[in-house]
């Protein structure tokens, strides 16, 4: 079972048990976090589930496609580290994952 | 209305649907309510566009993020409880273009998107799409017109939860009056709750949707047009020629409970799994029995507990949600696609704490006595087909609904219970309020 590092916009960390095979955003989301809307719910339309992947993992995480790219110009304060939670499906190489939450999600 | 009884006035239009006459002791319905397609249209608007109606019961939504769909009042609606677990209905119906967004009778999903164009909602119907600029203007979404738009109101009592389609008018409370008290009765069946258990049945009658009203809460017609389940009975339970015999139970009582709810409450020979023991249960099943009704008894006191264990009640609250507290527990709604058609959903209710055995007992019964393959029931919808085309014969214009109107305390097997019903019923469609 992976866990998730959640670090908020204040820097306080969320530790939350994952399962493979789910995206990063439905773990956040069905554990009641806040700071990850994902209104549209993974369809990677709404562009509300943005996270910033801590470097240590960024050669770990598998790239994003063309969609999510483009829905990523929606999202404030993008950076090289900016990813759509929806997009990043868990897996056991993933375990320990760890993302930050932008301040315009808090 | 040349054919009609010239003691008998109507109360308010000139070709009144319901008559009474108090002095005569009569009350009659116009057999054209149950035809009428313009009565019908009336009630669309004077009943199910007003009234408070049964969406579902709080059991069938245990988590944040359940939702189901359902029918009700001949909308779609999606009932279900967003992220937060706060317990919402929306129509099911997309903005954009009316497809439905959600397909599936139940689940669970943290969003909704419509199979059309991909349009995706939050699950507290919040719009969850983005477009690249100029596709809409800026402002697009900022009067909600591209949510999910919510029913207009939504409130629940003892778990039962209804939605009301009119944005004003009394709260669920008010309009429950003293149907509360009952639903209060059937709470405590359980002290830590009550649950829907399996599926849904859903069938459709051709008949009438007020035909089954009446029959829901018709104590006047089981032992003839259930001969068959009774003759069953009474060899399957040991009670044998006690449950035909024919003396007037303890307790017999029909009543309104106001605002149109009305029941019907009396005692009789069958097992009730909440408290109330038959010989075919056995000597285990009495110790058991015995245990419940003692806890009970300690709970609410020595008569409320009786009346929880012992007495059946068949509750109607207007106009469609129908509960019968009698071997099992049912619940059951219905709805008019047309004058001479009803669609059915029923449901069993049960103690969340019940013992496997009692749980198999109550559901046999829902399946045999309720079911739509059942013993009673397709004996209920031939008679109820069978008076809908009877309806055809218009020479024979009115029926007959004044048993027992001469009684100060009406029995279970008299009709008071369904002219609380009518009279409500004729409040709202016909004026005559």
């Amino acid at each position: 079972m992976p866990i998730v590092h959640f670090i908020s916009a204040d820097g306080e960390t969320q530790d939350i048990d994952g399962n493979d095979g789910v995206s990063v955003m439905e773990t956040a989301v069905r554990a009641g976090l806040d700071g990850i809307d994902a209104d549209c719910g993974g369809a990677c339309s709404c562009a509300t589930c943005h996270v910033y992947v801590d470097d240590a993992w960024k050669d770990r995480v598998p790239a994003p496609d063309e969609i999510e790219e483009e829905m990523l110009d929606f999202v404030e304060d993008r950076k090289p580290q900016s990813r759509l939670s929806c997009q990043i499906t868990l897996e056991p190489d993933l375990d320990g994952l760890t993302v930050r939450i932008p301040s315009s999600q808090r | 209305m040349a054919d009609a009884d010239p003691k008998i006035s109507g109360a308010a239009s000139a070709d009144p649907m319901v008559m009474e006459d108090d002095a005569a002791a009569l009350f009659r319905v116009n057999r054209r309510a149950f035809t009428d397609p313009e009565i019908l249209e009336r009630e669309r608007d004077y009943i199910f566009s007003t009234c408070w109606l049964y969406v579902g019961h709080a059991s069938e939504l245990k988590s944040p993020n359940d939702f189901l769909t359902r029918d009700v009042g001949g909308r779609s609606l999606i009932f279900n409880r967003d992220r937060k677990g706060v317990f919402r209905a929306f129509f099911n119906v997309c903005p954009h273009r009316g497809a439905a967004v959600v397909r599936d009778k139940a689940g669970s999903a943290i969003s909704f998107r419509c199979f059309y164009h991909g349009w995706a909602f939050n699950n507290n119907g919040k719009f969850g799409s983005r477009f690249e600029a100029d596709t809409y203007p800026e402002d697009f979404n900022a009067d909600g017109c591209a949510n999910l738009r919510s029913v207009p109101r939504l409130e629940s009592y003892a778990d039962f939860w209804f939605v009301n389609f009119s944005e004003s008018g009394e709260s669920l409370e008010e309009y429950l009056g003293g149907a509360k008290a009952v639903l209060d009765l059937i709470a405590d069946h359980s002290e830590v709750g009550m649950e829907i258990v399996g599926g849904t049945q859903e069938y459709s009658i051709r008949a009438n949707w007020k035909l089954l009203v009446e029959n829901s809460f018709d104590g006047y017609h089981a032992s003839e047009t259930h001969s068959t389940y009774v003759d069953y009975l009474a060899d399957a339970t040991g009670y044998g020629a006690k449950m035909l015999s024919s003396n007037r139970p303890k307790l017999s009582r029909g009543v309104g409970l106001g605002n149109g709810h009305a029941m019907i409450e009396y005692i009789a020979a069958w097992g009730r799994p909440v408290a109330q023991w038959i010989p075919s249960w056995g000597d285990e099943g009495k110790v058991v029995v015995d245990a419940k009704r003692k806890r009970l008894e300690e709970l609410h006191g020595a008569e409320r507990a009786r009346r929880i264990a012992r007495a059946n009640r068949n509750i109607v609250i207007f106009p469609n949600l129908v509960i019968n507290d009698i071997m099992s527990l049912t619940v059951r709604t219905f709805y008019p696609e047309e004058p001479g058609r009803m669609n059915v959903q029923g449901w069993a209710l049960a103690p969340v704490d019940e013992e496997p055995d009692f749980r198999r007992t109550r559901l046999d019964n829902f399946l045999e006595f309720l079911g739509p393959g059942g013993f009673a029931t397709p004996d209920d919808v031939e008679a109820l087909e069978s008076a809908q085309r009877g309806y055809r014969t218009i020479d024979v214009p009115f029926n007959d609904i004044s048993r027992g109107m001469r009684r100060d305390e009406k029995y279970h097997d008299d009709e008071e219970q369904m002219r609380v019903f009518w009279r409500e019923w004729s409040r709202r469609v016909e004026g005559a309020a």
